[in-house]
């Protein structure tokens, strides 16, 4: 059995409660991200496979989104609320929130890991123009969202994580 | 494509010449970057800020907005030569203002007016007669330079209370060779250790073995977080917030953690107002129970007025004349420089005793004539808030456009940082940081709009 060891990367640094409050609301903004992420992937998927247009679709997420406590004003604007806009209750912001965290209580990978996914949401054209393309941008956030809980499983339990100081280490060589 | 620019003919270009050519510290650099292209660079340059973003290299400016440290990857070059003056300059300085410091705390200082001691906001009285560990006040050194084009660099100001950059200057140097190694191509570049140094010092300020080192940030929602973080974790230290400190039973102080609070015997500390983030730590730190890096009491050098004092620091604890030179700068109370400088307001920078980061610098001649009125009148109502400095035409550097593709001419100086441990030793890290103005301005703090670049002291 692999011992559990704290998720600072260097084994004789504590765990601080002001990193504890951190490593709290981390995971609790990135399973924000993941929840708004299935929501729009599901009634996506529904809408490809029946055809549906993006208005159905929007106004499907106006539901959604509302339940999530977001007025929309203007209906067909949910997946752009849902995705980026809301203050609170976007993938973008859960995930900029959750990198802030990260950078108190995370490794350099994991920083990295949230950066890549929000970087889907950043790029040009990336708000989705139809329901196949709202699919396959949360296909690939919720991919990029797993590849961030790889991170953090193997720097929790497995591998040695890499540090500022390893990275710096390896710089110093070349 | 660099020997195009337009911005070849700025006479104090450190680059290029006057008449386009390269200068000959930069010819295997230009070379490099003739043969990558323009389409190559801007693809790497993209990679470099992507590597960037990944990365969060930041300098928030507000806590909402995920911002990257802007910065051009091409590198400012300093010749091994003129680097060693500056080197032997910083040095020199940082003892002279240590023992300065000393004698105005725990003896008697002779060499800067009293009035002008006690009106500075940073003086601080409840340190007479505190010895710090080791008797070193400042452990940690900032210091603005300008070049003058010519080799000869001048000091612009000292930062004494908590110096920030020192992380930009390591982390643009990595980024930049990581994405775009070919430009160091043909040269030797003088390597640093700063973990060795950091750690070196923090060791060399306690008395006993393994000491147990925390850096205090303000938050992750500062404007430096990111350094923060990375010193922290290169030097192997514990990160803390102020609400993860308090002072335990015993007058020490203590940190909240999982599995068990511990003690704490130096706090490297990179927020300004302690007993606001830690109520009781300045009790605990007169007791000798905890060490402060940088010590209580150093920001009375970082006072603009002080500034025009530390050549004769130097001449009278050292003996010898100061290595570098320094902005002539003008002490306002004084009836006659008051006359002077309102005469000359068009040529000349007024800045408040206190500002940082760029905030209460005036540079009077690119300022509107209403404006520097205004300023005229509160220098008469208030003399003793300001000095004032002559307006340095420094140099200029390239910086590339990555939408044009083009290389544009903006202003640069140069901070360095430097370390003192407690035997005294003091490591300057070669390179420092070099910081750029916006296009049109020669104000190059990041929070104000700079950028900064790599800096490679060259063999």
């Amino acid at each position: 059995m692999v011992e559990p060891r704290s998720i600072s990367v260097s084994s004789d640094r504590w765990l601080t409660d002001s990193r504890v409050y951190s490593l709290i609301w981390l995971g609790r903004w990135l399973e924000r991200a993941d929840n708004i992420a299935r929501v729009i992937n599901t009634f996506a998927r529904i809408a490809v496979e029946s055809g549906a247009d993006m208005l159905t679709l929007q106004q499907s997420l106006g539901n959604a989104a509302a339940i999530r406590g977001i007025r929309v004003e203007d209906a067909g604007q949910s997946l752009e609320m849902l995705l980026r806009y809301h203050e609170a209750s976007s993938i973008y912001h859960s995930l900029h929130t959750a990198r802030s965290n990260a950078t108190h209580v995370g490794t350099v990978e994991l920083i990295r890991a949230i950066s890549e996914t929000v970087m889907t949401l950043e790029r040009d054209g990336a708000m989705p123009a139809s329901p196949l393309e709202a699919l396959l941008l949360t296909n690939e956030i919720l991919e990029r969202l797993d590849a961030v809980y790889k991170v953090i499983d193997d720097s929790w339990f497995h591998q040695e994580a890499l540090s500022e100081e390893e990275v710096y280490r390896r710089f110093v060589q070349q | 494509m660099l020997t195009d620019t337009s911005t070849a003919g700025h006479p104090l270009n450190e680059c290029l010449n006057p008449d386009g050519s390269v200068k000959p510290v930069y010819r295997n650099l230009v070379n490099a970057i003739d043969s990558l292209g323009v389409p190559e660079l801007q693809r790497r340059w993209g990679d470099a800020n992507h590597r960037a973003a990944l990365d969060a290299f930041t300098f928030m400016l507000d806590p909402r907005e995920f911002r990257t440290v802007p910065t051009d990857w091409m590198p400012r070059l300093i010749p091994e030569g003129e680097w060693d003056v500056i080197s032997r300059g910083v040095a020199q300085r940082l003892k002279a203002i240590n023992r300065f410091l000393l004698d105005l705390y725990c003896g008697e200082q002779e060499v800067v007016p009293p009035d002008v001691m006690y009106s500075c906001q940073y003086f601080n009285p409840e340190l007479l007669d505190y010895r710090p560990a080791r008797d070193v006040f400042v452990h940690i050194y900032g210091i603005d330079l300008v070049h003058m084009g010519d080799g000869r660099y001048v000091i612009l100001e000292d930062n004494l209370r908590i110096p920030s950059g020192i992380t930009y200057q390591m982390k643009s140097a990595e980024i930049g060779l990581g994405a775009i190694p070919e430009l160091a191509a043909g040269y030797d570049i003088i390597p640093y250790d700063i973990r060795a140094a950091y750690q070196e010092m923090f060791a060399s300020l306690c008395e006993k073995d393994s000491p147990v080192c925390v850096l205090l940030t303000d938050s992750k929602y500062g404007s430096a977080f990111f350094e923060h973080r990375y010193l922290s974790e290169l030097f192997g230290i514990t990160l803390v917030e102020g609400s993860d400190l308090y002072i335990g039973a015993n007058g020490r102080v203590w940190a909240r953690a999982m599995g068990g609070d511990f003690e704490v015997d130096l706090i490297y500390r990179r927020v300004e107002d302690l007993e606001l983030f830690v109520p009781g730590l300045t009790e605990a730190y007169l007791d000798h129970k905890v060490v402060l890096v940088n010590a209580m009491g150093t920001g009375a050098c970082d006072d603009k007025l002080v500034f025009l004092w530390v050549p004769d620091m130097i001449e009278h604890y050292l003996g010898e004349p100061a290595i570098l030179d320094q902005a002539v700068s003008y002490d306002l109370r004084s009836p006659a420089n008051r006359e002077y400088v309102l005469q000359n307001l068009d040529s000349l920078v007024l800045k408040t005793r206190q500002g940082y980061g760029g905030l209460g610098v005036f540079i009077l001649p690119d300022l509107d004539k209403g404006y520097r009125s205004r300023l005229a009148q509160q220098l008469i109502e208030q003399p003793q808030v300001f000095i004032a400095q002559e307006t340095l035409d420094f140099s200029q550097h390239l910086v590339f456009d990555e939408s044009s593709g083009e290389f544009e001419g903006r202003y640069v100086d140069l901070r360095v940082f430097a370390v003192q441990n407690g035997h005294g030793e003091v490591t300057v890290f070669p390179g420092g940081l070099t910081r750029v103005s916006e296009a049109n301005s020669r104000v190059t703090n990041n929070s104000s709009g700079g950028s900064c670049k790599p800096s490679w002291v060259v063999r």
